[in-house]
């Protein structure tokens, strides 16, 4: 897990180096063990090295391949590297080192991109073929590692983060259709980002660019194709048992210590049960403390460990080591946070950063089995109708959770309400509340949801989880990586193996909602290696208490009022709002209000911090 | 030999059927009849036109006596398509001319539509499919994919010739669409609101005549840009022409589209291209790999590419050279007329043998 960075020009102009090391160490959070770079004419590759496998100085990057015709640099681990060992001797090579980078590079170039298919992991990377002046990026079939790139000055320029961009004189200009979807649909889906001159390769794609400016794009893995050429799983808890115990194993690959995120879900704590039950020892797990009860699972997460005979470390952010998170993590999330837990990962990863260098985490387990609770208002939406006629009950209105359930209700198509139902704000709210007449226009997210209308037909939740393993799920995984990586600390998702994702997908719609959890299939293969309070224990997730923070956390409050001076008022989207009205009326009680603000607050931190930490950099 | 005669059913004044008859003219030699029907669509009118298109086969069969056609060649096959198999004349072709010919796709006749098509389908002898696109289509449908010819008729590439126009100093932006609600230039006006925004220079040429020509010529004035914009009103092709070689974007917005001429000719003319993302366009465009495609409607999107390829000049240049050397490969129509017209002698002689 590291950072990269390059430039290619299209006129032959001279790659800067200095550059192209300004981009590679404002990474330095990504890989502080090691740095390179690779210029030559037109083309420059940079890499910040956060030592995994083979630790040693063999593993430096940017990496030749033996003939010096391939110049590679990395992100992340291709886990089954060892499995081409054989392959890769027959055909004559030496492997001189213990790294997955050169086992890549010599598979690129035995077979070019007809590899991906066969890589397990999570990656991106880009390889400059010398000969043919071609650079390759490429990405992981979900987006587990970033990149980004902008066509700037006749080339294109790419990195692991945005701010790498930034710092080399690409503009940050918000994009009209981000600030929509940031504001009304949490974050920003598909190739586009917040920023108008800055791209991602999507998850499962990649670029081929050639020094006189063509472009080709590709999908190499693609989900929906997967699913319908799955063959039949004749017995669902037996395989899931199995593919997800061997994924937990597969991402085990480390030659420095690995660790747990322990939520004290049931995700986080399936994978700690697997490792235990394949006799793994001296598992540190870390955990977030809440002080509000109901939003914490800690002293589950505690006992699991405890009883594993695992080491537990936990932390609690209270007031001041909050609102430090909170600006650390905005910084590198490079955009205003969205999920509103960030400070709490980054905080639980720099108090593991100490322990170990790898982190298994339970992301994706949601998405791919049914874990929200918001998909179950999709098993009969035309129930919601009659949800939408009790919304004039004031009572009822006023409890926050029912306040949304109402507003989500009305909602008018089938695919809007899966669209829209990981938003906090729905359509009707942005005229309500922002004043603002025309919607999102939500083009990415309609082709998926196109994509999952035909796998789904008339099933609204199986579309939701397709959906959100396209947007949602991209957004998290975004998110984890560059918490963690904040504190150089690599983040892997064993729910992600390749092989459950498109199984999951082809199994009956009983393996995920039976029960009132979700995650049937999770559930019946957990239930006699795990305990019961944990298995039956309301989910909760990583969900912060933020009304209280912005009530009653000094720092946090501070930090509330000062957004009523904020100039962030000034742009468009913000023209009706009054910040002291708003602020007054959240004080005097209104809870309703807390998903209105909040992306507002954000963006004020967003602005009044992350300008002033890349400008010092 | 005398001259080779063709029946053509279809609507005369419309390009695309001037360029197929002249085109059979041209590299087929051959003589054409046409006929149509003459009532319009509009009001009371839509009765007289339901009911010319009722006796319409007692006409065809009647015109055929007097004409004698070699064959029988027809547009659409919920209309015309339909009259030219139904009459029973042979051999026939019928060229589908939308992704579907069942239009407007929720008519409360469209039952109906779909029994003609699957009619004319059924018994005519050729199938034009001017693009993957009505082939898919005819795939889906069932079709003998055996007596489907895919192939657009292209495109004269003596009159679009290619110009890169790369050392411009701003956007010379054209539109060539009629000016019809589906065609959204208001969602283009919007655009080029916002490239002004974004501080990038641009002309933008309109061309073409539609009902919303006066809302358009208000529309750019609302949004401060109508100095930067020209809308020309119909021109003739030579004009068209010109226009296309000195302008460097091509933009395109329709919320539906078959395959258009339109966008081969900014093609072969040196303009990058900007498209609506439908699956007609995707057969002949790969996202920002050799022009860009917009979902429909999203003027910021489109705001945002435009200024974004604009400051990618060696891209578009290499992009112009390559899409100009892909029409001329795809859809030279002299190329393709030759094709479609040596194939027409085929299925005649054929006739007659087995006559």
């Amino acid at each position: 897990m590291c950072g990269i960075n390059g430039i290619l020009y299209f006129d032959n102009k001279q790659v800067n180096r200095e550059e192209l090391i300004i981009m590679r160490d404002i990474l330095e959070h990504r890989g502080p063990d090691d740095s390179g770079v690779f210029v030559e004419e037109n083309i420059g590759l940079g890499h910040r090295r956060l030592s995994i496998l083979d630790t040693s100085s063999a593993g430096h990057q940017p990496f030749l391949s033996e003939n010096k015709r391939y110049v590679i640099v990395l992100n992340g681990e291709i886990y089954n590297y060892k499995s081409f060992y054989n392959e890769i001797k027959s055909k004559g090579y030496q492997l001189k080192t213990g790294t997955d980078t050169e086992v890549l590079l010599i598979l690129f170039e035995l077979y070019g991109l007809e590899i991906l298919p066969r890589l397990k992991g999570m990656f991106s990377f880009a390889i400059w073929d010398k000969s043919e002046k071609k650079l390759f990026l490429v990405r992981d079939r979900m987006g587990v590692k970033p990149l980004y790139y902008a066509f700037h000055k006749n080339g294109i320029y790419f990195a692991s983060e945005t701010k790498a961009l930034f710092k080399v004189g690409i503009e940050i200009e918000l994009s009209e259709n981000g600030l929509d979807e940031y504001f009304f649909n949490r974050f920003v889906s598909g190739e586009n980002t917040l920023f108008r001159n800055v791209k991602k390769l999507l998850p499962g794609h990649y670029m081929v660019l050639d020094s006189n400016g063509s472009v080709q794009y590709r999908k190499w893995w693609d989900l929906k194709y997967e699913i319908q050429n799955q063959s039949k799983i004749n017995n669902p808890k037996k395989w899931f048992e199995e593919v997800f115990f061997e994924s937990v194993n597969l991402r085990m690959v480390s030659d420095v210590p690995v660790g747990v995120l322990l939520s004290g879900g049931l995700d986080s704590s399936s994978i700690l049960s697997s490792l235990y039950h394949q006799n793994y020892k001296d598992i540190n797990t870390f955990s977030v403390e809440f002080n509000e009860t109901e939003h914490n699972e800690a002293f589950l997460a505690k006992k699991l460990s405890e009883d594993y005979n695992y080491n537990f470390h936990s932390i609690n952010l209270n007031d001041e080591l909050l609102l430090e998170n909170l600006i650390q993590s905005t910084y590198y999330n490079d955009k205003p946070l969205m999920h509103f837990n960030e400070p709490h990962l980054l905080g639980v990863s720099k108090l593991a950063k100490d322990k170990v260098k790898v982190l298994l985490s339970g992301e994706g387990a949601d998405e791919l089995m049914g874990g929200y609770v918001r998909y179950k208002a999709l098993k009969n939406p035309s129930l919601l109708k009659v949800v939408s006629v009790l919304s004039g009950i004031e009572n009822l209105n006023k409890k926050p959770r029912l306040n949304k359930l109402f507003r989500y209700s009305k909602i008018e198509t089938s695919d809007d309400l899966v669209i829209y139902n990981g938003s906090n704000i729905f359509p009707e709210d942005i005229e309500k509340f922002y004043g603002i007449k025309q919607h999102p226009f939500n083009s990415y997210r309609y082709s998926v949801m196109n994509d999952a209308k035909e796998l789904y037909p008339n099933n609204p939740q199986r579309q939701a989880l397709y959906f959100d393993q396209h947007t949602y799920l991209c957004s998290l995984l975004d998110r984890n990586d560059r918490c963690t990586m904040g504190t150089s600390i690599e983040c892997r998702e064993p729910f992600l193996d390749e092989r459950l994702i498109a199984g999951l997908g082809t199994l009956d719609d009983k393996w995920f909602f039976t029960g009132k959890k979700g995650k049937f299939i999770l559930k019946s293969a957990m239930e006699n290696k795990l305990p019961s309070e944990i298995l039956n224990f309301r989910k909760i997730g990583l969900s912060a208490p933020w009304k209280d923070y912005l009530l009653n956390y000094p720092s946090i409050k501070n930090e509330l009022e000062d957004m009523i001076n904020s100039p962030i008022f000034e742009i468009k989207y913000l023209d009706n709002i009054n910040p002291k009205k708003l602020i007054q009326e959240l004080q005097n009680g209104n809870d309703k209000l807390v998903p209105f603000i909040l992306p507002i607050f954000m963006f004020h931190i967003w602005h009044k911090y992350y300008f002033q930490k890349l400008s010092k950099l | 030999m005398p001259k080779r005669k063709i029946l053509f059913l279809g609507e005369t004044y419309r390009a695309d059927a001037i360029t197929w008859m002249n085109g059979l003219k041209e590299f087929g030699d051959f003589e054409i009849v046409t006929w149509e029907l003459n009532q319009n669509n509009l009001g009371l009118n839509r009765i007289k036109r339901i009911i010319e298109w009722l006796l319409a086969v007692i006409r065809i069969k009647k015109i055929v006596k007097a004409h004698k056609p070699d064959m029988i060649i027809a547009e659409r096959t919920t209309s015309y398509g339909f009259l030219a198999t139904f009459s029973g004349m042979k051999p026939s072709a019928v060229a589908q001319q939308g992704m579907t010919d069942i239009w407007p796709p929720n008519s409360r006749t469209k039952f109906f539509k779909k029994k003609l098509q699957d009619y004319t389908f059924k018994q005519a002898d050729l199938l034009h499919a001017w693009g993957e696109l009505m082939a898919e289509h005819m795939k889906k449908s069932g079709v003998d994919m055996n007596k489907v010819m895919i192939l657009p008729k292209g495109i004269n590439l003596e009159q679009f010739v290619f110009e890169s126009n790369n050392t411009a100093t701003k956007i010379n932006a054209v539109v060539t669409r009629t000016l019809e609600p589906e065609y959204c230039h208001d969602v283009i006006l919007r655009a080029f609101q916002l490239v002004n925004q974004f501080g990038v220079d641009f002309s933008l040429t309109i061309i073409g005549d539609g009902s919303l020509m006066d809302y358009l010529k208000n529309l750019s004035k609302e949004y401060n840009i109508s100095n930067k914009i020209t809308f020309t009103g119909r021109l003739d092709s030579d004009k068209v022409s010109q226009i296309l070689q000195e302008s460097n974007f091509y933009i395109s917005m329709p919320v539906t589209e078959g395959v258009s001429a339109s966008l081969f000719e900014a093609m072969a003319s040196g303009c990058f291209p900007v498209v609506t993302d439908l699956p007609g366009n995707r057969n002949y465009i790969n996202n920002y790999e050799n022009g860009i495609l917009i979902p429909k409607g999203n003027y910021i999107l489109l705001a945002e590419e435009i200024a974004s390829a604009w400051n990618r000049p060696v891209w578009r240049n290499e992009v112009l050279k390559n899409n100009r050397v892909f029409v001329e490969k795809y859809a030279n129509y002299s190329v393709n007329m030759k094709i479609i017209a040596d194939k027409y002698h085929e299925m005649i002689d054929k006739s007659v043998t087995s006559n």
